[in-house]
């Protein structure tokens, strides 16, 4: 069994794919929510920040002086929630601080000048090691000291462990969703892939051997309906192509026992005793024409392998209906004059664009499968006809014609009913041939009872609106020459070609 | 011994005629199925080689229509076609065997011995 060089699995494939949008999203979702806790964290900060420093400038007015500030409630409460105080002059240097640490808060100059022109200024700085959040808010009015802007800052490490935990508490939910989605994707896409592995399963156990398996699982889930439904047409035309091939080898197998048995029972009674010159040249003589039948079932397989194999090639050419009509009756009238073959033509041309030699060749096929299964003498009659934009060409015998269950089977290689065949039957392929013949030209070949109980067979080909000027009325030459009835069949010269 | 042919093909009839006379059995030739149910029921044979596939009616067809006649003659089925369902339908008919094609002369006469010694003895 042909397998792909290259394969994966799909379930494993939507669970991985599932999953990794599922991480992408709460990765997306994580960061997001991160920096808005962070902003929001250090909005507070900042606004903590400010509120400090204000109530610092304020103190400072209602004391009066650094020195008295220093020793505020104020104070002591900046110093246990983790503020940093300092009060500089106007060149930047600290007056005064709340803590011994704050004494030596670093001074951001920008910053600074920018508070100058009395507008609060938030800044970040590094300080000890780490992170320092900073106000800088310049006092209004004028005091008896040379206090001019209130710094306050606050550490940043309580705020980044606090954004540590809440990022390592975010990492952490989103792995143990990733993995809880990566678990249910699997279930989901197992659940989803199931049926065509069950499907598979039912695909595999049908064989060759027995007809009329078909996949019946899941035809009920409108997503696998299709597929099984294609699945079950494709082993229907397997089937049916497959019947058709056993039945084609058994059938040869039945047309080549039929020569060969009389070339057997010919030679076999030339060595059986002593036979005189006339006796051999009649064995040998009646061995040619076997030779030549089985010759015939040769040719016809290959012609008919060539035209299914799409190798026959259609050398078109505008033609009226009318004339390729006549020349098939004479050629059928010098083959076997005791049969007549009654023509009727329209009047105006009936232009056609087919291969001239294909379409004799179906003409002649017609007209022998009529004389053949026809006494002599009996009415045949090839009509000649336009309907719209279709050529109708007519073969129509008063034979004893054939049962309602044989017309239908009549195309098919090998077909004869086990009682209408006869001796001077061909291989049997002359009117597959023909069919794929008229089939290769677009049109349309059928079967049935004729008005007098014999069979009709009609061919409708495209018709051509074409003025008479611009239809042949000579045909390309027939190759060969005129065709006696002991020859086999119209196909016989011709299938080689 | 009188030995009735029914074969369509008139090459395979015609030696197998000659063949049999030469043998120095007393022959007659028939070549469709009709034929065949009439030959028989107007005449005595020791045996009937009769072809499968015939104009008219089938090999199996006359056998059953000879059988259904009351006759009993022995039938060999002279056939292409070798399908156990073929087979089979030959049997059930009434034939008493059968030949394949292409087969051998010397076979076919011993198949005539068989049969009717057979029937001989029967």
């Amino acid at each position: 069994m042909a397998r792909l060089a290259t394969s994966f699995s799909l379930k494993r494939t939507l669970a991985v794919r599932f999953s990794l949008t599922m991480l992408t999203g709460l990765l997306g979702l994580a960061l997001w929510g991160y920096l808005g806790v962070r902003n929001t964290l250090l909005s507070e900060l900042d606004t903590s920040l400010h509120s400090a420093a204000r109530r610092e400038v304020d103190g400072l007015a209602a004391h009066g002086s650094v020195a008295s500030h220093e020793r505020s409630a104020l104070t002591r409460f900046i110093r246990d929630i983790n503020r940093f105080v300092a009060i500089r002059d106007s060149a930047g240097t600290i007056l005064a601080s709340n803590t011994d640490l704050a004494a030596g808060l670093p001074l951001e100059t920008a910053a600074f000048r920018q508070a100058r022109q009395r507008t609060p200024v938030f800044v970040t700085q590094q300080w000890q090691g780490h992170g320092l959040r900073s106000v800088y808010l310049t006092i209004p009015g004028a005091l008896p000291t040379d206090a001019a802007v209130v710094q306050v800052g606050a550490s940043l490490i309580p705020l980044e462990a606090n954004l540590a935990t809440v990022l390592q508490r975010m990492v952490g939910t989103v792995i143990l969703i990733t993995l809880a989605t990566l678990v249910g994707a699997g279930w989901l896409a197992a659940s989803a892939v199931r049926p065509v592995g069950k499907i598979t399963d039912e695909a595999r156990a049908i064989s060759g051997e027995v007809s009329g398996q078909r996949i019946t699982t899941f035809g009920d889930v409108t997503e696998f309906r299709g597929l099984t439904e294609v699945i079950n047409d494709m082993v229907e035309r397997l089937e049916r192509a497959s019947l058709w091939h056993r039945r084609i080898i058994r059938d040869l197998g039945h047309d080549l026992r039929t020569p060969v048995t009389a070339m057997r029972a010919g030679v076999e009674f030339a060595l059986w005793g002593d036979r005189s010159a006339q006796d051999y040249r009649r064995i040998l003589a009646s061995t040619m024409e076997e030779i030549d039948r089985l010759s015939l079932i040769c040719d016809a397989l290959v012609f008919l392998g060539r035209l299914q194999a799409g190798q026959v090639s259609l050398d078109r050419v505008h033609l009226d209906a009318r004339v390729l009509a006549r020349e098939a009756v004479a050629g059928s009238e010098e083959a076997a004059p005791e049969h007549p073959i009654h023509l009727l033509l329209p009047k105006e041309p009936v232009g056609i664009l087919v291969d001239a030699r294909l379409t004799r060749l179906v003409l002649g096929q017609l007209l022998d499968n009529a004389r053949r299964y026809t006494p002599p003498d009996s009415h045949i009659e090839l009509r000649v006809s336009a309907q719209g934009d279709t050529a109708v060409l007519e073969v129509e015998d008063d034979g004893a014609g054939l049962s309602d269950e044989v017309i239908p089977h009549l195309f098919e290689p090998f077909y004869r009913s086990d009682t209408a065949r006869g001796r001077e039957g061909g291989p049997g392929l002359g009117l597959t041939a023909t069919a794929a013949i008229v089939s290769l030209h677009g049109g349309t070949v059928e079967a049935q009872r004729g008005a007098a109980g014999g069979l009709r067979i009609t061919v409708r080909l495209p018709r051509l609106e074409t003025e008479n000027a611009q239809l042949g009325s000579e045909l390309p030459p027939r190759p060969g020459t005129p065709r006696s009835r002991e020859q086999p069949g119209p196909f016989a010269a011709t299938f080689a070609g | 011994m009188r030995i009735l042919i029914i074969e369509d093909d008139v090459k395979v009839g015609g030696f197998l005629e000659q063949g049999l006379r030469e043998e120095g059995f007393d022959v007659a030739r028939g070549s469709d199925g009709e034929e065949a149910i009439a030959m028989v029921l107007s005449e005595a044979y020791d045996i009937i080689l009769l072809d499968y596939m015939l104009p008219g009616r089938s090999g199996p067809q006359v056998v059953k229509a000879i059988r259904d006649q009351g006759r009993a003659t022995p039938v060999l089925m002279l056939t292409a076609r070798d399908a156990p369902e073929d087979i089979q339908l030959c049997l059930t008919c009434g034939a008493n065997g059968y030949l394949t094609k292409p087969f051998r002369f010397a076979d076919l006469l011993a198949h005539i011995e068989r049969l009717t010694h057979v029937s001989s003895e029967g």
